[in-house]
């Protein structure tokens, strides 16, 4: 078996007298698409912004890619591309001008940053999109910028927060469809959403989250199977009832 | 290249492009600052040699013979009148004179018209002061007397302070307050959208989520703010001077030049003055760089930066006030902010002293330290970065 690429053990996190997360422990594959689910409030973007390094645990640990989230951050940005739903971009800037710019974060020199310019353009369909400013582009233009944006540097993990919120039908489908090709080139994801039919159709294992707490960790199927019904969403609720008020 | 210098350069393009901020940063004060700093000595002096040149009327009644022949002399027409007050009114005429109970009475529109009316009465009472001479020197040598008698010595003032400091004039005085507004204008245009915008737009977090320490962070949108701040600062001080130029070459008179003065700096003090100015820029940035990553939104960090603006006024108040008596203690050098406000109107007047110049740099590099670090700080203090 793999080493896991991202690695909770005991994360906790306090907002003052608010526990955000109790001690959650969790292991994601090389190459899994895991889905972190629960309401608004639940922890899932806390969780993630501890493993995106932007804050840090109250207790407990974690980390990317062998890399540890106190120890070694840099190291754990270099591993990771984040996309969420409310990230927006410079609008003065091109789509190029963007990419360009965080490329060269990670080392890449023109050349290597061209020819990633072009592979995103293959995977993503950016077209006419790279040369227009990000004032002149749509919010289904703007989200496929944002998400070659964060995986630009070709990371192993790949972390998308609501990352569906606000996207037109079109744009919504062409995201998910994404997920799905970008996990079976063997990169591993996290997807934290509110709506479960989407987790459904993308991750390989969910986690239920709330209240900062971890009340299920595994297969989609096997979450229907324990909660006994057919609908992952159901099945997060009947979780949910489970924990004491 | 560093981190740093692509976080700087990605800012100076985005803040380029915006052509709204460019036309009011840039050029909007090359274009308004001279008529708002020379418009007024330029109208001023206008109206005094027009007025001066032109002939005025001037209503009289009961005036001696001697006094109206004078009146000529002075380019004003005499104009008799019956009731003076009434005329003046009317403004059928700009003034009137009346010999009454043995004195002369002056009638004028002093405070509905105070800089015509002013000028008008200068006028008369030259009249009046040369028909006085006149009449003092005729009554001395009627009693066998020198009208010198009344002149026993002379006053003369030399005025020995350096030329720069003898030309400084109203814009010397004003040089450090337009300094902090060229720097404030051109490092907020970059650092508020380069902070608070970037939280409200929601491009903050890909940026933290980056590779890069965040002390490159806010030291690459510092040096954006910094850039802006001394290239609005260098139009803005240039489009003083070029202005005070060709309104020196258009205004008439003393007047303009006593209310704006002929501002020059040699080029060791224009050197001085660079680099401090560029350490106040860079410590002003900072601040700005900090105090813009509290806020959620460009319209929340304006609220922050207003009182910040009020508080670097305060030291200028001060300074132009008291600059003669403060000038000479060294440790008022130390002090942020003062110490750049001091210094530069030291450096004007070319009288800074080597140990207050330098007590001004170092404490000025201390202080664009701390400032910055404590931006940096910022970038990494989630209760600032995700405050709700």
């Amino acid at each position: 078996m793999n080493d896991p690429l991202v690695r909770l053990r005991g994360l906790g996190k306090r907002y003052g007298n608010t526990e955000a997360l109790g001690g959650l422990d969790l292991e994601v594959e090389a190459g899994e698409a895991f889905g972190l689910l629960g309401p608004n409030g639940a922890g899932k973007t806390t969780t993630l912004r501890i493993l995106a390094t932007l804050i840090r645990p109250s207790s407990g640990e974690a980390w990317v890619n062998g890399h540890s989230v106190l120890r070694d951050p840099l190291s754990v940005r270099r591993s990771l591309g984040i996309v969420n739903g409310g990230m927006g971009l410079y609008e003065r800037l091109t789509g190029r001008e963007i990419l360009h710019f965080f490329g060269r974060f990670y080392g890449l020199d023109e050349g290597e940053l061209e020819a990633r310019v072009r592979w995103l353009d293959e995977l993503l369909g950016l077209g006419p999109v790279l040369d227009k400013r990000v004032e002149e582009m749509s919010s289904g233009m703007i989200q496929k910028i944002v998400v070659g944006r964060a995986i630009l540097h070709r990371p192993p993990v790949l972390l998308l927060d609501e990352a569906t919120q606000g996207l037109d039908v079109f744009a919504r489908r062409a995201l998910l469809d994404f997920v799905q090709e970008y996990k079976a080139a063997g990169h591993t994801i996290v997807y934290s959403t509110h709506v479960l039919p989407e987790a459904e159709e993308v991750c390989d294992r969910v986690g239920f989250l709330h209240r900062g707490r971890l009340l299920f960790v595994g297969r989609v199927a096997e979450a229907k199977e324990r909660y006994a019904t057919d609908s992952l969403e159901r099945a997060f609720i009947r979780a949910a009832e489970e924990v004491p008020a | 290249m560093k981190a740093w210098y692509y976080v700087a350069l990605k800012e100076i393009v985005s803040t380029w492009r915006d052509k709204r901020t460019i036309r009011n940063v840039l050029v909007l004060p090359v274009l308004l600052m001279p008529l708002f700093m020379y418009g007024p000595a330029f109208l001023m002096s206008d109206i005094e040699s027009r007025t001066q040149a032109a002939v005025q009327k001037v209503g009289v009644r009961d005036l001696p013979p001697e006094v109206l022949e004078l009146f000529a002399p002075a380019n004003l027409e005499p104009v008799p009148v019956d009731d003076p007050k009434t005329a003046v009114e009317a403004e059928r005429v700009d003034a009137a004179l009346v010999w009454r109970d043995g004195r002369f009475v002056i009638y004028a529109m002093e405070g509905a018209k105070p800089v015509k009316a002013g000028l008008v009465v200068a006028k008369v009472r030259r009249v009046l002061d040369r028909y006085k001479d006149e009449l003092v020197a005729e009554r001395l040598r009627a009693v066998g007397l020198d009208p010198g008698v009344l002149a026993p010595f002379a006053v003369e003032v030399n005025d020995v302070s350096p030329p720069e400091a003898q030309g400084a004039g109203v814009l010397g005085g004003m040089i450090p307050y337009f300094l902090m507004l060229f720097i404030m204008m051109g490092a907020m245009a970059v650092v508020i959208d380069a902070t608070a915008g970037e939280k409200e737009k929601g491009t903050l977090e890909a940026l933290l989520a980056a590779p890069v320490a965040h002390l490159e962070l806010a030291t690459g949108k510092m040096f954006a703010g910094l850039v802006f701040a001394v290239v609005t600062s260098i139009s803005g001080l240039a489009g003083l001077l070029i202005g005070g130029a060709l309104f020196r070459s258009l205004a008439q008179g003393a007047t303009f030049e006593a209310m704006s003065g002929s501002f020059s700096l040699s080029p060791t003090s224009t050197l001085l003055l660079f680099v401090t100015a560029v350490l106040y820029a860079a410590f002003i940035t900072a601040l700005l760089v900090a105090v813009g990553m509290y806020a959620r939104s460009y319209k929340e960090a304006q609220t922050y930066v207003s009182p910040l603006y009020m508080v670097l006024v305060v030291p200028l108040l001060v300074l132009m006030f008291a600059s003669d008596f403060l000038s000479q203690n060294l440790w008022l050098y130390a002090l942020p902010v003062f110490n750049v406000y001091l210094a530069i109107d030291q450096i004007i007047k070319a009288q800074i002293g080597t140990a207050a110049l330098l007590v001004t740099w170092f404490s000025s590099l201390f202080y664009v330290a701390a400032a910055t670090y404590w931006a940096s700080r910022n970038f990494s203090d989630e209760g600032v970065l995700f405050r709700n």
